[in-house]
């Protein structure tokens, strides 16, 4: 079993979905057993996110049978895009990955659906942590892990795209509906897909151009991610960002490292072991950073980048390359080591990853127009109105 | 991370925007033998 290499937050909780309001304005037979059916598919998929080593297709399908359920609730599935009437007539309540066991409490139906979802890409990141600590991994785990990173990425991206603006007025701190939370989560996906090919392509030993060209821009994208939480509360926060600022301090040393050999190859020896030297520098920084990210508070499993094999494979490359380039100036070039750090001209052309695209399913063909039209408008005015002073209520002893 | 022992020349023919051939990962294609 390999250490822990990445970095990861928890899933969210959440409880049974309560259908009272909804019963009280559609008294429709067909209705209730759709009610009943969604309910057994949300606690049968929220089963199987329990475990990172169930099989991604039982996810997929899973999601998609609630999903195609649940996105009743929210639109008409006759009017394509009308809302449904029964959109805020379910109480929804959700734990939130960077803040323990505070709940979150709306009876928005949008916010169910990106909850949900962020939980399922929650789950493609604990299973892609969970497969590469597996030890010896194959090219198949490689491939999945690459995979279900993209998968995760596409989904943060689809509900930042598509439901984290009309989540705005809900109250609480630290929501992961949030546009900066989910984006630096993509981020995160991103950058942590680019470490599988960086891997692979010292593994396979690619030009040193290819590989520092990719680690640079992974680098890039860590800090990207760590400065999007910037504005987010440190308590709750502050772990996650730290361990995406050493993964990009890693990057760059390993582009650095990379890069001191392309030069080396193009006889600019000493900016080659200039390069080499700040590398190495980046690399030993790491040991303490790694040590601050493990002893700081906050919510996830802490990855142990510093004994982790890649992480020594990395620094023994950095070494080998530094040596190199000293021993090469020493004996034959004589050139001046510059005090400054010239520019880094190392560009990207392979490996930067993309996200998968996500297609929601079509919506149950149990949501039949005589459902919609069997609302009773009265009933569901008075509940509307019932709903609407409850929830002000709340929010303003909230507030106060 | 995730290391695999691969075989380069197993994987599906797909072409970088430079036009040379790619691996899942986007890598370029090693050549073999």
């Amino acid at each position: 079993m390999a250490d822990q290499w990445f970095h990861r937050n928890p899933l969210k909780a959440t409880s049974t979905l309560k259908f009272d309001n909804a019963k009280r304005v559609c008294k429709n037979n067909d209705a209730f057993k759709l009610f009943e059916k969604t309910n057994e598919e949300r606690k049968n998929l929220l089963n199987i996110l329990k475990n990172p080593q169930n099989d991604m297709k039982l996810i997929e399908t899973s999601w998609q049978k609630y999903f195609a359920l649940y996105l009743g609730f929210v639109f008409n599935a006759h009017k394509p895009g009308q809302d449904s009437p029964l959109r805020n007539l379910v109480p929804v309540h959700w734990t939130q990955s960077l803040t323990g066991r505070i709940t979150v409490n709306t009876s928005d139906g949008i916010f169910e659906l990106a909850s949900m979802l962020i939980n399922v890409a929650i789950w493609h990141m604990k299973r892609a942590s969970c497969l590469a600590e597996s030890g010896s991994l194959t090219m198949d785990d490689a491939k999945d892990i690459h995979k279900s990173l993209r998968i995760a990425a596409g989904l943060f991206q689809f509900v930042k795209e598509n439901y984290a603006a009309s989540l705005t007025s809900i109250t609480g701190s630290c929501k992961d509906t949030e546009q900066q939370i989910l984006e630096a989560y993509y981020t995160q996906c991103i950058s942590e897909a680019e470490e599988v090919t960086v891997a692979r392509a010292i593994e396979l030993k690619h030009q040193a151009s290819v590989v520092g060209g990719l680690s640079y821009e992974t680098s890039k994208h860590f800090q990207a991610a760590a400065t999007l939480l910037s504005s987010v509360n440190v308590n709750y926060a502050g772990k996650w960002k730290k361990y995406l600022v050493l993964k990009s301090v890693f990057y760059k040393a390993c582009a650095y490292g990379c890069y001191s050999e392309v030069l080396l190859q193009k006889d600019k020896c000493g900016e080659a072991v200039k390069f080499g030297q700040e590398a190495l520098q980046l690399y030993n920084s790491i040991e303490s950073a790694c040590r601050e990210y493990l002893r700081f508070k906050g919510e996830g499993k802490a990855a142990r980048v510093i004994d982790h094999q890649f992480f020594r494979k990395v620094g023994t490359m950095i070494k080998r390359n530094l040596d190199k380039a000293n021993r090469e100036n020493g004996f034959i070039y004589h050139h001046r080591v510059p005090a400054e750090l010239p520019q880094l001209d190392l560009e990207a052309k392979y490996g930067i990853v993309q996200p998968e695209s996500i297609t929601m399913p079509p919506a149950d063909e149990g949501w039949t127009e005589q459902i919609y039209a069997s609302i009773d408008a009265h009933a569901y005015a008075t509940t509307v109105l019932l709903i609407s002073t409850i929830y002000n209520i709340l929010r303003s002893s909230i507030l106060t | 991370p995730a290391v695999p022992s691969t075989n380069p020349g197993e994987n599906e023919a797909e072409k970088s925007a430079e036009g040379i051939a790619v691996d899942e990962f986007g890598l370029p294609k090693l050549q073999t033998g």
